[in-house]
């Protein structure tokens, strides 16, 4: 196991020459991912990782200083890729890690085949000219929201997964792990993902790319999906019917239809 | 009285909310009404659950609510503020499981929500408790850290009485032992002098007024030495930084000992380069060098000898070393030889007296001009002592 892959809790499934590596959004982890890797496992090698300070990562290599930006995040993925060798890396990135993913391709655009930004923002904060969807002040108030949940996380909410007969793939493991981020770490990390401004760096991006924009995604509104779509030059948006800003969880299906749509015609 | 599920469902001492999986609410009962002040129209299929909350609350829906829900089918005890119609807020308790109806899988999701307005300003005190002797803790453990330092202050105050107190004793041996045994030898000449004036012849008066000489001379040499020490422990030394020849030093030193070993019957061998030059204060490296060949003549017997060398070392330094055939120094004792517990001096092997004095102060001169003293030695053959000093080049 290479230093990466230890620090990222990497883990690698799947068969192909291409590989999918998959990057969770703020606030989870790689299980995030469940219901989409199975339609990709035949064809793809799938890497899955944690954010450092996310998940089961190392979380003593979560140094504040260092990951106050978003490019140290991107640097720890092409460290894992150059250590893997991989080679045509499809990413997939939710969320912020759209973003990084993206930062990652600009920094070394030969190792990638192409990007896939779900949900997607390169700037939460609304100003004059831009219309993020929040102000500085609601990301306080998400601080507040986590600190008064943090209790509740530690030890209170254990999450019993009720018989679940139309989802037998949520196994038993997910009790501990799901979502379950340092109090610390997670008040960081919103405020290095939610009050950052990446917008200078999307017309940086040259591989392919595809962005998947939910409806009434609060998040990541339709304005800022057609901005990241204008400044990418040559990349594609496909409107989802899913809700809200994880399609990969709450529509499974739908999402990985218009990956396979876009993965097919390169 | 017979009691409905309808009446049950739309008074329960809780927040009923239907959603479809998307979160448009579908049902809703009576006291979720009540709680935020809407009518049932204005809520069915027109708001999603995210609706009532504040921004923040949404990012958090969003990023830890909505995906645990859809992955595990159920979150409990999630603390969100809702937003009522008229706009003020209140904490809510929230518990929601993804269920569904029928096979074909039309997931709704249930929640129930609790008005927990007294209970959160519990919390806040509590929070604010837990901040506050947060902030204690960091106070009290900052002031740990002054009493820890000042208690190594302390220690090392304790170290330097320690110390002083050990210059003090030095101070009283020398006076009451070195300091009184010239007096003694001055007083015991003097007082023959007087009572046998009158049977001594006058070669007898020189000798024993020759002797009355010497017991002044070291009596004035030892007062010397006690001075210059006394003003060195003091920080009153004069120090005196110039560019030296070596020559200049040891030529003088070599002269005045020449017959000094001469007498004793040992060879004296001065050899030092013409060139040599270091840098420090001449009085009190002249006295550091005097001294070693002075204790080397006295710790040597007949027919040993003494020699004095200088040349410069590899690393920048000039080295001037004091080698002599003489009776060497025990290991034990030399750990002590520079030091303040050496309580009192050694006689030479001529009986030679000392002022215990000599190396204490070699080396306190030394420090001060920034140079080292070492010594080796192996008993019954001999003592070099090395020291060493910045080069004048």
């Amino acid at each position: 196991m290479t230093k990466s892959q230890k620090k990222l809790n990497a883990q690698i499934l799947g068969e192909g020459e291409k590989t999918m590596l998959f990057v969770h959004g703020y606030g989870c982890d790689q299980n995030m991912w469940r219901f989409i890797t199975p339609a990709f496992e035949t064809s793809y090698k799938i890497v899955l990782i944690d954010l450092v300070g996310s998940g089961q990562s190392d979380l003593n290599a979560y140094d504040f200083d260092k990951y106050n930006t978003l490019q140290a995040h991107a640097d720890d993925l092409l460290d894992l890729i150059e250590e893997l060798g991989l080679k045509n890396v499809v990413l997939v990135g939710h969320s912020v890690s759209a973003m990084i993913g993206a930062l990652a391709s600009i920094q070394n655009p030969a190792a990638f085949d192409c990007i896939i930004m779900i949900g997607p923002s390169p700037r939460y904060i609304s100003d004059h000219s831009y219309n993020g969807g929040f102000s500085k002040e609601s990301i306080d108030e998400l601080v507040d929201a986590l600190d008064s949940n943090y209790l509740g996380w530690s030890s209170a909410i254990t999450p019993v997964i009720m018989g679940n007969p139309e989802r037998p793939e949520l196994a038993q493991e997910l009790k501990n792990s799901f979502c379950r981020n340092n109090p610390a770490i997670a008040k960081h990390f919103a405020r290095v993902t939610f009050l950052g401004d990446n917008r200078a760096d999307l017309e940086k991006v040259t591989v392919p790319a595809l962005i998947l924009q939910c409806s009434s995604d609060v998040i990541a509104p339709l304005y800022v999906g057609s901005y990241v779509q204008q400044h990418i030059k040559g990349s594609q948006l496909t409107q989802l019917k899913a809700k809200g800003h994880c399609p990969h969880v709450s529509e499974p299906k739908e999402t990985i239809q218009s990956m396979k749509k876009f993965l097919s015609a390169r | 009285m017979e009691l409905d599920f309808k009446t049950l469902y739309n008074h329960a001492p809780c927040g009923y909310l239907f959603a479809m999986e998307d979160g448009t609410l579908i049902n809703v009962n009576d006291t979720f009404l009540a709680f935020t002040g809407y009518s049932r129209e204005e809520i069915i299929e027109n708001k999603r659950f995210e609706d009532f909350l504040s921004i923040g609350g949404k990012i958090y829906y969003e990023t830890h609510f909505a995906p645990i829900l859809n992955m595990q089918g159920e979150v409990s005890q999630i603390n969100f503020d809702f937003i009522r119609k008229d706009e003020t807020r209140f904490p809510v308790l929230i518990n929601a499981i993804k269920q569904s109806v029928n096979e074909k899988q039309h997931n709704y999701i249930q929640f129930i929500v609790l008005d927990i307005t007294q209970r959160k300003q519990y919390e806040m005190e509590l929070m604010n408790a837990k901040k506050k002797s947060e902030k204690l803790l960091t106070q009290l453990s900052k002031v740990n850290k002054e009493l820890t330092s000042n208690i190594q202050v302390i220690e090392e105050q304790r170290e330097q009485l320690e110390k002083i107190n050990a210059t003090k004793d030095k101070f009283f041996s020398i006076v009451a032992h070195d300091l009184r045994s010239p007096l003694s030898s001055l007083k015991m000449f003097s007082s023959l002098l007087i009572d046998d004036f009158d049977s001594l012849n006058k070669e007898g008066i020189l000798t024993m007024s020759k002797q009355l000489s010497d017991s002044v001379d070291s009596t004035i040499k030892m007062a010397d030495n006690l001075i210059t020490w006394a003003m060195v422990q003091m920080g009153e030394s004069q120090f005196n930084e110039v560019t030296i020849k070596v020559q200049d030093i040891t030529s003088n030193i070599c002269d005045v000992y020449q017959d000094v070993a001469l007498k004793k019957g040992i060879n004296l061998n001065c050899s030092v380069e013409d060139s040599l030059t270091i840098i420090g204060d001449k009085n009190q490296i002249e006295f550091v060098i005097r001294n070693l060949v002075n204790n080397a003549i006295k710790f040597t017997h007949k027919n040993g000898f003494v020699s004095l060398t200088a040349k410069s070392l590899p690393d920048g330094l000039v080295q001037i070393s004091v080698s002599d055939s003489g009776v060497g120094i025990s290991d034990e004792y030399k750990r002590e030889l520079f030091s303040i517990s050496k309580k009192q001096s050694t006689n030479g092997t001529a009986g030679e007296k000392g002022t215990g004095l000599g190396l204490m102060l070699s080396y306190e001169f030394m420090k001060l001009n920034g140079g080292q003293i070492d010594l080796e030695s192996s008993l019954g053959k001999g003592t070099t002592f090395y020291t060493k000093f910045k080069s004048g080049h």
